[in-house]
């Protein structure tokens, strides 16, 4: 098993993470497989709205034990 | 090489004495550089009781003890004096070119003091410092001001100019100071302390070297973190229409969880600020009405014109301040909305969009170009001038002001023609602009006390463009900080974006799935959040950083590493907090000092929801904001009842020792 650090946006199902925020996969899993278990819609798999370890990377990017999974989340500016 | 240059400039405006003075490293270590070392060089030098607009006020313009030693996103100045707006500390924040040009000059602040008889400005190169006759400036806007002093100092390499405009030099006290033709340290009342001065203009050309312990190090953290913010980007296909949309969905829920702040940046590079225009609306953030609106009051319809897609068609270029490798900034190309009047303003900010849109349900995005360009050249703030009119339009369709005390203009809401001649009113003090230019608290005092109900404000300061009701932290920001009624300090959003708690031993760790409803509660985690964030943006401000670089997370934009680098000090984030109450409890004890109650600063009844709102996305809201500024100040170590720092705070924080009284 690996532990990814993930970064939620709106629509993810937060009961696939623990308290600390990590999804925990089995070895090999992809980006694809993350967005599945977070039950991300499908039509939003491939805007770009994430990046791995601060890159953009594809969906069958294998992900590493403590990788770093974030969503854009935009905040109120001044 | 620490950073800091070790020495500030005084100027006695009144004698035409230059001199300088020294600091000693211990300054520095404990009160840092930019706001910190400006809260120890004003509480020794300006007497008790101090008239703001008269020469014994001390305005300062400091730099920031990161500021040109290589690290990225800490250029940014600090104006600081005694407020004429809330009778105690005034600070004024603000980006550009002019923070690595004070330090160039050899100084870490130029402070100052006294009134010159004839309107002056000082010039600073390899020859040293030398006040001039202003008398030709004097009347000029701002933009004009500086383009005729960088001509007349400088022919092929620009040195950097802070000037003041007509609202200052009528010391309006919602005025600011500009620098880079426009950029506005607008907050406080400061560009009437330094029109009261007849100081028209600092103008900066000197070439020291700004040099930090590590260099290496410092390289190593700026590329870093330049990989992740050139590596974050918007997806190409998303909108400035959609944000409305990601508003909604983003807000859904009743749980709110950690966040990547570095997923903002995006946003930030894309648009810059004006983001917020719609995504704030369909949330609750964005003020509408005089704050006693909603979306409903606004709806799509109206608010679709400031989508910030349109406002970027008329970009024709990004700029960055010193340092920075966001860019939120942008020149716009305006030739076509004023009458050729101007054919350029700077890119406007979300919180001039909003005060002088939303608030007084104007969608004529026009006049809001025009009046972004006036409010710069004539140096008033926006949000205060935004907030004032609102009022003023409160009163009118009150019957509290009538037609005869416009003079004739319909004060009506959504009347643009109104608002821009009113503005225009206020800048140079005419009719019912005299009596509006000094912000609402001054107003409703002046106008009737029935209309107080309608002034809103925090001890004086009207306050920025987002909702306490819909995140209750900044509520605390609004009204227990001895800056009151800053959007800038801290909130509950800004906390999560922050995490601070991977760094500091006691700020409390944001959980998945946090009931929204918790922020609403006067509890001593809420406390903690809360004085973490003013802790924090103290050291940003001591640091020359910038609000956008801090909430992309303190993992990210690594600052307290880059201290670490800059100094030699090797300290943890646990001390470095520690220096930061250290400036935040000295501001609080300036304003007991001065004979601020700092329960006076409490946000206005109207935006703390009492009553609350019937309608919108804060329906229903209220937020015991006095049991919140309680708990803010006890955990601070400051009295709970009276907000008054305690002696043991202020002798464990050793202050004063360090300040020698």
């Amino acid at each position: 098993m690996i532990r990814v650090k993930v970064f939620p946006g709106p629509m993810i199902d937060l009961n696939e993470l623990d308290e600390d925020g990590y999804a925990h996969l089995e070895e090999n899993s992809t980006i694809g497989e993350l967005l599945k278990i977070l039950k991300i819609p499908k039509l939003l798999y491939n805007m770009g709205l994430y990046t791995l370890n601060y890159k953009k990377e594809p969906l069958d990017t294998v992900l590493k034990d403590e990788d770093v999974f974030s969503f854009i989340s935009p905040l109120a500016g001044g | 090489m620490k950073g800091y240059m070790g020495k500030v400039l005084f100027v006695d405006l009144t004698s035409g004495t230059i001199f300088e003075e020294k600091v000693d490293d211990k300054i520095y270590e404990n009160f840092l550089s930019g706001v910190g070392l400006g809260a120890y060089i004003l509480y020794k030098n300006i007497p008790q009781g101090a008239d703001p607009l008269g020469p014994d006020n001390v305005l300062g313009f400091v730099s920031g003890l990161l500021t040109g030693t290589g690290s990225v996103i800490t250029g940014r100045w600090l104006a600081v004096g005694k407020s004429p707006l809330t009778g105690g500390w005034g600070d004024s924040n603000c980006g550009g070119n002019l923070s690595p040009a004070i330090k160039q000059c050899g100084y870490d602040g130029i402070f100052f003091k006294g009134i010159s008889e004839k309107p002056v400005y000082l010039h600073i190169d390899k020859y040293g410092p030398k006040l001039h006759d202003a008398s030709d400036l004097w009347g000029m806007d701002a933009v004009e001001t500086e383009e005729l002093l960088i001509k007349r100092h400088k022919d092929n390499k620009k040195c950097a100019v802070a000037t003041i405009g007509m609202a200052a030099e009528k010391l309006s006290l919602i005025s600011g100071i500009s620098n880079d033709k426009g950029r506005m340290a607008a907050r406080s009342g400061l560009g009437a302390v330094m029109g009261s001065k007849k100081l028209k203009a600092i103008v900066l050309d000197g070439n020291n070297k700004i040099e930090g312990y590590d260099k290496e190090e410092i390289k190593r953290l700026t590329k870093e973190y330049g990989e992740k913010v050139k590596n974050a980007n918007f997806p190409s296909i998303l909108k400035g229409n959609m944000l409305p949309m990601m508003s909604r969905v983003m807000d859904m829920g009743s749980t709110y969880s950690p966040l990547n702040g570095m997923m903002s940046i995006p946003l930030m590079k894309r648009w810059g600020t004006i983001f917020t225009n719609t995504f704030g609306l369909p949330n609750g953030d964005c003020p509408v009405k005089n704050w006693d609106g909603s979306i409903k009051d606004f709806s799509y319809q109206k608010y679709k014109h400031m989508n910030p897609d349109y406002i970027i068609r008329r970009e024709e270029r990004k700029y960055y301040c010193y340092s920075c490798i966001i860019g939120c900034g942008g020149i716009c190309n305006v030739s076509d909305v004023t009458d050729g009047k101007f054919s350029h303003t700077h890119k406007p900010e979300y919180e001039t969009v909003n005060s002088f849109g939303a608030l007084l349900l104007n969608k004529d995005m026009d006049s809001i170009y025009y009046l972004n360009e006036i409010m710069n050249r004539s140096t008033m703030d926006t949000i205060s001038a935004g907030n004032t009119i609102s009022y003023a339009i409160e009163c009118y369709e009150k019957g509290i002001l009538t037609k005869e005390d416009t003079e004739g203009m319909e004060l009506t809401w959504g009347n643009s023609e109104s608002i821009v001649a009113l503005a225009e009113k206020m800048i140079k003090r005419e009719g019912i602009g005299d009596i509006l230019a000094d912000g609402v608290k001054k107003a409703s005092e002046r106008i009737a006390k029935e209309s107080q109900g309608y002034a809103i404000n925090a001890g004086g300061q009207e306050p920025g463009m987002h909702d306490p009701r819909l995140d209750p932290i900044l509520g605390i920001h609004f009204s227990a900080d001895p800056t009151p009624g800053r959007h800038t300090v801290g909130a509950g959003q800004y906390y999560t974006y922050m995490r601070l708690w991977e760094h500091v031993s006691w700020a409390p760790k944001v959980k998945i799935r946090t009931p929204k409803e918790e922020s609403y509660i006067a509890s001593d985690e809420v406390a903690l959040k809360s004085v973490a964030n003013s802790c924090i943006k103290q050291i940003v401000d001591g640091s020359g950083g910038c609000l956008f670089a801090m909430i992309s997370g303190l993992s990210n934009w690594r600052l307290f590493d880059y201290l670490n680098a800059a100094t030699g000090w090797n300290l943890s984030p646990d001390q470095y907090m520690a220096i930061g109450k250290r400036m935040q409890t000295l501001r609080q004890m300036f304003n007991i000092r001065e004979g601020i109650d700092p329960i006076s600063f409490k946000m206005h009844n109207r935006i703390s929801g009492n009553p609350p709102l019937k309608e919108g996305p804060l329906k229903g809201k209220t937020i015991k904001i006095h049991d919140m500024m309680k708990v803010h100040w006890e955990a601070f170590g400051w009295d709970k009842e009276t907000g008054n720092p305690l002696d043991v705070t202020i002798n464990e924080l050793m202050i004063n020792e360090l300040l020698d009284i």
